[in-house]
């Protein structure tokens, strides 16, 4: 991964801490969130990636992210992480900046018909406004 | 008496029998459940963001139904529904500001004394598998059958405190207690896909997949779950496989129901007309 040398202003940092009530830079990059992820051959950036990035402050790229929208919130990296960053959480953070105030989430649901209300009504609450 | 928690995809896909069968069960194996006198549904995900409260709203209202009519707990049946109300009520004990801002909403108070439980979790605790085993009417023995958690039902492990979320062994217990084998594979406390099912099938279908193939690999003959959604993207996944190749997928409510009789108890007891 290449990392451009840009970075954001202090105040997504903020935000996204104000959020979620963590520390992106207590992560130590042990990988281990992403070595559980099941969902990573769909994205484009690892979980401890999107950590790294949000560290660095390069949150456009963050935002930017498909991986964001991948995640399934199923908690395996939250349970795992060896710093209590809970990484699911981290990326609601993420993407509720996003949804809040950058513009709308990205997804629309294609695929109502059929589908437990349970799956509507969670990709409603998490991935739209 | 519990105070029983539908939910509302266990009501909606009636077509899975799971709350059919799960009510017969309690019943055959003695647990009295009562419905509470209204409910509404949970949210169906439990809001990781810290500053929103709203999502929390419906929840403690259940749990608030639960303490006003004194019952001994909270049953659910859906692993969602458990997830959802069992970190709600660890929020409200344990976050002072969430706690008052949601008193604030409802202008009510919780008291906090509600015990939100799963099915499987009394099938452990309050009925226990030697109970289960003494009321096998038709043993499954010869059945080889995969177990699967998913999420919700043990992740976080610190809050739910269910199960060893890396390990769990319920399920199996039970399968055992039926006179079954209980098939032991890979991926079955990974994720289904979860909601992607409405909006990115592809990540649902091959996380699902690689879950079904892995059971199927292991020698199961049929794969069994306690969440509506999991099971919907267990079964969907298989979509373009030969009948033949596909693997059976069936609430874990279906091999007790059938092992206990249930069916033929359920009638018998049904009181006469007068
Ligand atoms: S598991 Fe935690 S500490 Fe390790 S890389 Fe992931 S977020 Fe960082
Ligand atoms: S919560 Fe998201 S990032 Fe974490 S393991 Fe699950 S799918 Fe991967």
């Amino acid at each position: 991964m290449r990392f451009p040398t840009k970075t954001a202003s202090i105040k997504e940092q903020e935000e996204l801490a104000d959020i979620i009530q963590k520390n992106v830079k207590d992560c130590y990059q042990c990988l281990k969130c992403s070595a559980g992820c099941p969902l990573t051959e769909h994205m484009d950036y690892y979980p401890h990636q999107v950590m790294l990035l949000a560290k660095m402050d390069l949150y456009k790229k963050v935002f930017d992210s498909k991986t964001l929208w991948v995640c399934a919130s199923c908690l395996a990296c939250s349970s795992r992480c060896p710093r209590d960053l809970e990484p699911a959480k981290v990326m609601e953070g993420l993407r509720a900046m996003i949804i809040r105030k950058r513009g709308e989430g990205n997804v629309e649901v294609v695929n109502p018909k059929g589908v437990p209300r349970q799956a509507l009504i969670s990709s409603m609450r998490k991935l739209r406004r | 008496m519990l105070g029983y928690y539908p939910g509302c995809t266990v009501r909606a896909h009636q077509n899975g029998n799971f709350e059919k069968e799960a009510l017969a069960i309690l019943k055959v194996l003695g647990i009295s459940v009562e419905e509470l006198s209204e409910w509404e549904c949970c949210g169906a995900i439990y809001p990781l963001t810290n500053d929103e409260y709203v999502p929390l709203l419906s929840s403690v209202r259940a749990l608030k139904r639960t303490e006003e009519e004194k019952k001994e707990g909270l049953l659910t049946l859906c692993s969602a529904c458990y997830h959802v109300l069992k970190r709600v009520n660890h929020r409200m004990n344990n976050d002072k500001e969430a706690k008052k801002r949601v008193e604030n909403y409802l202008d009510d108070k919780y008291d906090g004394t509600t015990k939100v439980l799963h099915l499987i979790e009394v099938l452990r605790d309050q009925v226990g598998y030697k109970e289960i085993k003494e009321h096998v009417a038709n043993s499954l023995e010869g059945e080889k059958i995969a177990t699967y958690y998913g999420c919700l039902f043990l992740r976080p492990e610190k809050e739910m405190e269910l199960l060893d979320a890396e390990n769990p062994g319920v399920m199996e217990e039970i399968v055992k207690a039926l006179g079954a084998e209980p098939v032991i594979y890979p991926y079955r406390t990974d994720c289904c896909g979860a909601y992607h099912a409405s909006d990115k099938e592809e990540v649902s279908n091959s996380a699902s997949l690689k879950i079904v193939m892995a059971a199927k690999k292991a020698g199961a003959t049929q794969l069994v779950t306690a969440c509506p959604l999991c099971k919907h993207n267990l079964q969907h996944c298989q979509k373009e496989l030969e009948d033949e190749q596909k693997l059976p997928i069936h609430y874990i409510t279906a091999p007790i129901y059938k092992a206990l009789g249930a069916d033929k108890k359920a009638e018998d007891e049904q009181p006469l007309a007068n």
